[in-house]
């Protein structure tokens, strides 16, 4: 398997459920008429639409807001306006690509306590994101809610700081085992006087050691040098091929895979869209053993549920309710990020995406979630269960159903007495369908 | 050792070997009793600045190394001359003079690794190389009691927060809760809430799909009969200590309430956050060591009041200290080295390990006096009565910290 493009009609169909399993990984899930669409146009036409960038008016209206919100400190407003953006968007790659950044430079609130720095963070990843890394970690290097993240803006001459240039190396470029202690204190003095002033960066040539540094065995001066050499370090490619695939492919991307992209990443000189490009066009990501091998996390979750339901809710309670499950925007729980496949379940967790589900579906509680059930299902909320779940199962999870879970789903629905009748039913019958393990998958 | 000792794993690890590790095979015991014995592991995460929690003030390289954050004398609770705990912990020290606190100086393992996760996860699979290991030391020993017929509930996450690799292994994570409300299951409006919730549960007995699917059934099966249970038991039991509002606090209170309702739960886990301390540490530091003592204070308050003294054991760790010379933001950067705590009415109060050495550093850290397995294998053979060397993968000597 690898990353040769795939080619329908050759390498297996692009259908209904390839539509969908792309849909699912490059934006926030579809609806069904979208998945018939993206089959109609063909797969190139498909990807040429999913890397455009006109997010469309209600997404636009909805950012524009920003400069109001951002005045603040009410992170559930700003959150709730990023959740808006990701569920409005007609360009949700974008949005989805700053989660990834997000989560990879993954900077807190918590310590921020600026909703402006944060958002001018998040704007960085929109802009740069699909670019070139070495210009997104750059830019990364010299962001201020970053730099007060990670303490480079209290980082000096005379005591060297060493908590940026460490995960700078870790967790941004090469993860652990491709440096050395000596690297990190090195790369520490390099980044010294990278300071924050006004809101802005500001190289503080006071604090500056300017003395000669070794980093991996070649000399180096100033932080912008360290950063080149970690992006040209053979460790960046495979690190961020990695990351790329747990985020947009499967929880467990395999050694195999992950030389692929990497060598992808390399061709392509870092450039995450183009690399993105061919991953999604390519075999190994509509190879059978991809689809369904990815749990959905709490955000791509929540916003995929509300784009297919069109619901209207209160944004700001979803937010809250995503962090219920594990996933608080705007604070990760620290600098690792989220660390998401597995780690997204645990009883906990898996209540509250049952609460959730109960309001999306029943309309309960402060989500306020409003969904207009009839219309979703038509004339079908008084048939028989298995067209009523059939069609529940496309809106909802793009038929991921394994048929003992979808035959217990249909007996619930054909049992009057627990299912109920009318649109409750239909709720009822939605609320079980979420609730099953398979509605969990991406 | 006495009978009523031989507790849950006795029995349990009598059965067939299981693939965990090389050589998986226990002692086997005469029959298997129940035991309340209970132990809280709390993780101090981010690396605690160990010199300044048990400080040596006197050490004039000390003094030298912490220009900002030194503290003197009179700003400590004495442990021994030249060395004293920090105010915060006041709780803590009250233990100690009881004789009920073992300080455990000096932890930490060859070849430290500076990276918070990577450490943590070597803590976690009690494992130098933890990529390798099939998951926690907590997860293992759950297993293997599970393996040889044992029902209790292993080990449970209190608090928020994702669960760590040390209750996650072959069976998925161990169930957590962060507050009562997190254990009701949503039915929708209408009578019937009940019979929709078997319905729901059901969902997750199907088969077939991919490893991520059947690991999310897995967990939804698991996580209902355990969340069930906890639910009951935190309804029936009931509080006394005064728990700081804070995470720490309500997580630990939270276990006092389960511990009073008669939870089955052998291990409980908390995590306080905040501990990474590169810039500012004095007011964060003090803050969260204020935290921790409160809580710390108000549970054993609890265990107290429910005569479990002799019952609970509680360890308190983090994945490293801090280095010894400050930075230049009144903070420190990742060390090495660092105290362990022990409390409990069965634990041989007092200093263990060596003081650490400030004179003899290893490029700039402490060196580790006591390797924190044998604190494990400690707990494995002495509380827990099961031989430790199969679930740690070689053979640690235990630590004289239990009576």
């Amino acid at each position: 398997m690898n990353l040769a493009p795939f080619v329908p009609g050759v390498d297996g169909p692009f259908d209904a459920a390839a539509a969908a399993h792309l849909l699912r990984h490059a934006a926030f899930g579809s609806r069904p008429e979208e998945r018939d669409e993206a089959v109609r146009v063909g797969l190139q036409a498909t990807l040429e639409r999913l890397f455009a960038r006109d997010e469309g008016k209600a997404a636009a209206q909805l950012a524009a807001l920003a400069p109001s919100v951002a005045q603040g400190d009410d992170l559930p407003r700003l959150q709730a306006l990023w959740l808006g953006r990701m569920v409005e968007s007609a360009c949700p790659l974008v949005e989805k690509l700053a989660l990834f950044w997000h989560n990879h430079f993954a900077t807190s609130f918590t310590k921020i306590q600026q909703c402006d720095w944060m958002w001018r963070q998040y704007e960085l990843f929109r802009a740069l994101g699909g670019g070139p890394f070495r210009e997104l970690l750059q830019a990364a290097a010299r962001d201020p809610a970053l730099l007060v993240w990670l303490d480079g803006n209290s980082n000096v001459k005379s005591h060297p700081n060493e908590n940026f240039a460490r995960e700078l190396f870790e967790l941004f470029s090469l993860g652990v085992g491709h440096y050395s202690e000596r690297d990190v204190q090195e790369a520490a003095r390099a980044f010294t006087g990278w300071h924050v002033r006004d809101g802005r960066f500001w190289k503080n040539e006071r604090a500056h050691d300017a003395g000669a540094k070794q980093l991996f065995g070649a000399p180096v001066e100033d932080g912008g040098e360290v950063v080149d050499a970690a992006v040209r370090h053979p460790a960046c490619a495979p690190f961020l091929a990695g990351k790329l695939l747990s985020a947009f492919v499967c929880d467990a991307p395999s050694a195999a895979a992950i030389a692929e992209v990497a060598a992808a990443l390399r061709e392509e000189e870092l450039s995450i869209e183009r690399t993105l490009r061919r991953l999604f066009g390519s075999r190994l990501f509509f190879a059978a053993e991809q689809r369904r091998a990815r749990i959905a996390g709490p955000i791509e979750w929540c916003v995929g549920l509300l784009r297919r339901t069109r619901a209207r809710c209160n944004l700001k309670a979803v937010a809250q309710a995503a962090a219920a499950m594990g996933q608080s925007l705007f604070a990760p729980p620290n600098v690792k990020g989220w660390e998401g496949g597995r780690t997204w379940i645990s009883s906990r967790t898996l209540l509250a995406r049952n609460r959730f589900a109960a309001a999306l579906c029943h309309g309960e509680g402060e989500l306020a979630i409003a969904v207009d059930w009839a219309k979703q299902v038509g004339a079908l909320a008084e048939g028989a269960g298995l067209p009523l779940v059939a069609k529940l199962e496309a809106l909802l999870t793009d038929d991921a159903l394994e048929p003992a879970t979808r035959a217990r789903i249909v007996a619930f629905a054909d049992d009057g007495a627990a299912a109920g009748s009318g649109v409750v039913r239909v709720q009822r019958v939605a609320h079980q369908l979420l609730g099953a393990p398979e509605a969990q998958l991406a | 050792m006495t009978t009523s000792r031989r507790s849950f794993l006795a029995a349990a690890l009598g059965a067939a070997a299981l693939p965990l590790l090389p050589g998986f095979a226990f002692a086997r015991a005469a029959s298997r009793t129940r035991t309340a014995r209970r132990l809280v592991l709390i993780d101090l995460a981010g690396g605690n600045d160990g010199l300044n929690t048990v400080v040596p003030f006197a050490d004039p390289l000390y003094v030298a190394a912490r220009p900002t954050l030194r503290f003197a004398e009179d700003e400590l609770l004495p442990l021994r001359p030249g060395l004293a705990l920090r105010k915060e912990l006041a709780p803590l020290h009250a233990r100690f003079e009881a004789g009920e606190l073992a300080i455990v100086q000096g932890v930490g393992y060859p070849t430290p690794d500076r990276s918070h996760f990577r450490s943590t996860d070597i803590w976690h699979t009690a494992s130098l190389a933890p990529e390798k290991a099939s998951g926690g030391w907590i997860a293992r020993l759950g297993e293997a009691a599970e393996a040889g017929g044992d029902r209790d509930l292993p080990a449970l996450m209190v608090g928020g927060g994702s669960v760590p690799l040390l209750l996650s292994g072959a069976r998925g994570p161990a169930p957590q809760v962060e507050s009562l409300a997190d254990l009701v299951v949503a039915t929708g409006p209408g009578e019937g809430g009940a019979a929709r919730e078997a319905a729901l549960a059901k969902l997750a007995e199907s088969s077939g799909g991919g490893a991520a699917l059947r690991y999310l059934r897995e967990t939804a099966r698991n996580s209902q009969a355990q969340s069930a249970k906890v639910a009951r038991a935190a309804q029936a039991g009931r509080t006394v200590g005064r728990y700081p509002d804070a995470p720490l606090g309500r997580a630990l209170q939270l276990v006092a309430q389960l511990l009073a309702g008669g939870l089955d739960c052998k291990t409980y886990y908390a995590r306080q956050d905040g501990y990474d301390t590169h810039a500012f540490q004095r007011e964060t530091h003090a803050f969260l060591l204020q935290e921790l003592g409160a809580a710390l204070g108000a549970l054993w308050e609890d265990v107290v009041a429910l005569g479990m003294e002799q019952e609970v054991v509680v360890v308190i760790s983090s994945e490293f200290g801090r280095r010894v010379a400050e930075n230049g933001s009144k903070g420190t950067d990742h060390g090495a080295a660092a105290p362990l705590f022990v409390l409990g009415g069965a634990v041989a109060g007092g200093l263990h390990g060596p003081a650490p050495d400030l004179r003899d550093l290893d490029d700039g850290d402490l060196k580790f006096a006591v390797d924190f397995r044998r604190v494990y294998a400690t707990l494995l053979e002495q509380w827990w009565e099961v031989e430790s060397s199969p679930l740690l993968g070689e053979r640690f000597a235990p630590l004289p910290l239990l009576r």
